[in-house]
């Protein structure tokens, strides 16, 4: 009886244990892009390239009912301004200053994506203005304070790449297909595994901001004709990317990777850009970062 | 604010259990009849900046950790909290650690055969393998479980545990929830016919199962749910000791493993002989794969489930410790053997008193890894890579033999002697990319010199000779002690050989420290090279600095 009651005890808790374990299978990657459309979408030569610079990814977590976030816009710009192509600006509009409010005139807009959420939450950005350099963790936190911007951005600056990436779209406007061709080329070996990431941006987005802040040459509490620039409209593969196959990579080896999209008709084309950046899977560290318009320079 | 909801949740703790066991605890009368103990510690350095050494300036100047346990217990039932400091928190601990309040506080109920404790507790099944739950305050760890951990004993040598929660991550709590349950059985108990039976047996069981929410960023099919099983035995038969243990993890893909999905394997052997002037032991282990947090992105030492213990020796003396192992998670292969004997007192080669003589020899190397088709091995996302079980890896990561003697000359001299020679990969331990094996030679000489029964000097000569890292170093410790109350010492380490002629530096220290019954007050002022804190094999990286350090301690 004794050992009947031990073995009923054990058989009870070892079902309780031995259910509370999830054995998967492969494939164990999640679902990847299907393979790219090349006849759609034929690749173009590159140019040659011989002296790659290490391009920062700055990307702001914002609001239109922030009234702190023009001066960190602002921020960025001149960042930008000093920096030049260096430096790509991605305006995440994602959080309760996002939030569209259909009864205030102006703010009737949603500039939200589910990509923006995502990364707010994932990078833990708890306070407006914040940005993201490189999506490298500083300090413990993700999203950095506007103080912290320029000394991070100027300690950024004095390292070199490991990726050299160009990239070349083509737009239909008959059909608002866009095709981007993105190529990847390693300046040194790389073991770790690699994610490459495509996001669409839209420019020149006019509606209101709040504002708190009279010295920056804006009015308060209300900017009724506010510009929204470098907002990110959107992932082309997925929020997190695809995996960059061929690891590990070998230094001055190369890789073009093709995506087809068609462009949502909402967004104006001419004001659209495409931003691709490959990071380090495991840390998420942003390793470079290519921008290029939807429609090119004429 | 936040105290005050701690405050409530222990007083929810408290009422709890006095609830649900009311019977016992009214005839015991819970406000009569108790009594508080505990303790209490802290750490200050008044931090001096020093260009020498690279101490990096402290804006605060002082920084401080501290902290104080308080149990009640009154009968069967304690209850307990403990308060901690880091107002900043030193250099060398976790910055996440800044603050102050009650990370710690439980209530439990102990009967004879049944124990619950609600609120956080330590736990450990067999030996760790995979499930430990612990605190090092000088390695700034703390992965306590906040939940409910019971422990039961059905029958007579039976024993069973299990345990439910969430870690301490600093202020927080883990991401993941910890569910654990844990069976031993002495045999001998259990089975009447083998009770008088000279040969003692115990078998034991674990299973942990941690649970975390999906995470789609990882661009992987997760699981949600990683458990781990473990099963060990111990067999002793007088003089005799062997002691086993393996445990086995399911696909666990997470940041320190590149996210692959091997599945994790441990295996701990030691056997041991005994008598009087005599000890042998040796011990083997196989880690593969084995990382188990309760974060699958942690990568620090914080959230760690289980415990790998070390099977190196655990150096005392400064220069012997400056090179220390820790334990390679991911994979490695070692192991040790170890000889104590005692020359017999009033013979030719023992002495008057008789000699200590000790030999210990460790090896750890790597395991052996081989591709999955062409998928390069550790891949993310993969199975990672296949390992032949019994197969060494070529890479040795640490090598250490020792040999040390110790001698009571006559009753006012008493002598240690001591080698150590290691081989130490310092690219794989520590990290340092590109650095060669580190090969060293180290010699220690421990005098002392009582003046009287409570009065004595010792002398510590230390000397490192190597051709790698910093070069050579020698260090000599002079301690004079006044027992039981007061100690006085000053001490040097020299990195002479340094090939740097910038870096031929003196790290020198004084110290002094009065003890009065269970409380001890040290002071403190010198130089702290740059290294690791290694305890268990668990290491905390240590940055240089300069300054006065005061330690208070006290218990009650």
């Amino acid at each position: 009886m004794k050992y009947f009651k031990i073995s009923i005890l054990l058989t009870v808790i070892l079902s309780i244990v031995i259910f509370s374990c999830d054995k998967v299978d492969p494939p164990y990657l999640a679902d990847q892009p299907e393979p790219p459309d090349t006849a759609a979408c034929p690749i173009p030569d590159f140019p040659d390239i011989s002296n790659y610079e290490r391009i920062i990814l700055l990307e702001e977590f914002t609001g239109h009912t922030c009234q702190n976030c023009p001066e960190g816009t602002l921020l960025a710009h001149e960042l930008k301004e000093e920096y030049g192509e260096k430096l790509i600006l991605v305006s995440i509009h994602a959080g309760g200053f996002a939030v569209p409010k259909p009864d205030d005139p102006g703010y009737e807009i949603d500039l939200r994506t589910e990509t923006g959420d995502l990364l707010l939450e994932e990078f833990s950005a708890s306070f407006f203005p914040s940005a993201m350099f490189n999506r490298s963790k500083i300090n413990n936190l993700w999203a950095l304070p506007t103080m912290w911007w320029e000394g991070v951005l100027d300690t950024m600056m004095t390292v070199g790449p490991t990726i050299g990436m160009q990239m070349i779209t083509d737009f239909d406007d008959s059909d608002r297909k866009l095709c981007i061709h993105i190529k990847s080329k390693y300046l040194q070996d790389l073991s770790n595994t690699l994610m490459l990431s495509v996001y669409i941006l839209e420019d020149s987005i006019q509606s209101a901001q709040k504002n708190d802040n009279p010295n920056i040459g804006y009015p308060t509490p209300d900017i009724i004709d506010y510009w929204h620039n470098h907002v990110l409209r959107g992932p082309i593969n997925n929020p997190w990317g695809s995996l960059v196959p061929g690891s590990p990579y070998l230094k001055d080896s190369t890789l073009i990777t093709t995506f087809k999209y068609f462009l949502n008709d909402d967004w104006k084309a001419k004001h659209c850009n495409v931003v691709a950046f490959i990071y380090d899977a495991n840390t998420k560290v942003v390793l470079q970062a290519v921008e290029a318009k939807v429609i090119g320079e004429e | 604010m936040k105290n005050n909801k701690k405050k409530l949740i222990l007083l929810f703790c408290i009422l709890s259990v006095s609830y649900f066991f009311s019977l016992e605890t009214k005839a015991q009368g819970i406000l009569s009849g108790g009594s508080i103990h505990g303790n209490f510690q802290m750490d200050a350095q008044l931090y001096v900046e020093d260009s020498v050494i690279n101490a990096p300036d402290v804006s605060e100047d002082m920084l401080m950790n501290g902290f104080s346990n308080l149990i009640y217990t009154n009968g069967k039932f304690t209850a307990g909290l403990r308060y901690e400091v880091y107002l900043n928190p030193m250099l060398g601990y976790d910055y996440r650690l800044k603050g102050s309040g009650i990370p710690y506080r439980f209530a439990s109920f102990k009967s004879d055969d049944f124990e619950i404790t609600v609120g956080n507790f330590y736990e450990q099944f067999g030996s760790g393998l995979v499930l430990r739950s612990y605190e090092e305050w000088n390695l700034g760890i703390d992965n306590s479980i906040d939940g409910i951990n019971i422990k039961f004993k059905p029958y007579k040598g039976v024993t069973i545990k299990g345990v439910y929660g969430n870690q301490r991550y600093y202020w927080e709590k883990s991401k993941g929830i910890i569910r654990g349950i844990d069976g031993e059985v002495f045999v001998n108990d259990l089975f009447t016919g083998l009770a008088e039976m000279k040969t003692k047996i115990t078998l034991g069981g674990s299973m942990v199962s941690v649970f975390q929410e999906n995470d789609p960023s990882l661009m992987l099919n997760l699981p949600l749910n990683v458990a781990a099983f473990a099963g060990r035995m111990n067999i002793n038969r007088g003089k005799v000791n062997f002691m086993a243990e393996y445990a086995n993890k399911i696909n666990d893909p997470e940041s320190l493993n590149n996210f692959i999905y091997k599945n994790g394997e441990a295996l701990l052997v030691s056997g041991s002989y005994s008598q009087k002037g005599l000890g042998i032991m040796f011990s083997a282990k196989r880690i593969d794969n084995m990382v188990y947090k309760s974060d699958r992105k942690e990568i620090g030492n914080s959230l760690d489930v289980n415990f790998l213990p070390p099977l190196t020796k655990q150096h005392v003396y400064s220069l012997a410790t400056m090179y220390p192992y820790a334990t390679q998670p991911n994979g490695e292969m070692g192991y040790q053997a170890q000889v104590i004997y005692t020359i017999p007192k009033k013979s030719k080669l023992g002495g008057r008193y008789g000699t200590t003589i000790s030999v210990n020899y460790s090896q750890v190397n790597s395991i052996d890894k081989q591709k999955i088709d062409t998928i390069p091995i550790g891949e993310y996302g993969t199975k990672g890579y296949t390992s032949d079980f019994f197969k060494f890896g070529d890479i040795v990561y640490n090598k250490d033999f020792n040999i040390e003697i110790s001698r009571k000359l006559n009753k006012k001299w008493k002598a240690i002697l001591a080698y150590t020679n290691l081989a130490y990969n310092i690219e794989v331990v520590e990290g340092h990319a590109g650095e060669p094996m580190v090969y060293a030679d180290i010699f220690i000489l421990d005098i002392t010199h009582k003046f009287t029964p409570t009065k004595a000097l010792r002398l510590e000569y230390q000397q490192l000779f190597t051709k790698q890292d910093e070069g050579d170093w020698l260090a000599a410790i002079l301690e004079f002690t006044i027992a039981p109350k007061w100690f006085l010492s000053i001490s040097d380490q020299y990195n002479y050989g340094n090939p740097h002629s910038d870096k031929k530096i003196h790290y020198y220290m004084a110290a002094m420290g009065y003890t009065k019954g269970t409380s001890r007050i040290a002071l403190s002022y010198g130089r702290q090279r740059e290294g690791l804190v290694c305890v268990g094999g668990v290491c905390r990286v240590v940055p240089a600095s300069n300054g006065l350090t005061l330690t208070i301690s006290s218990s009650f």
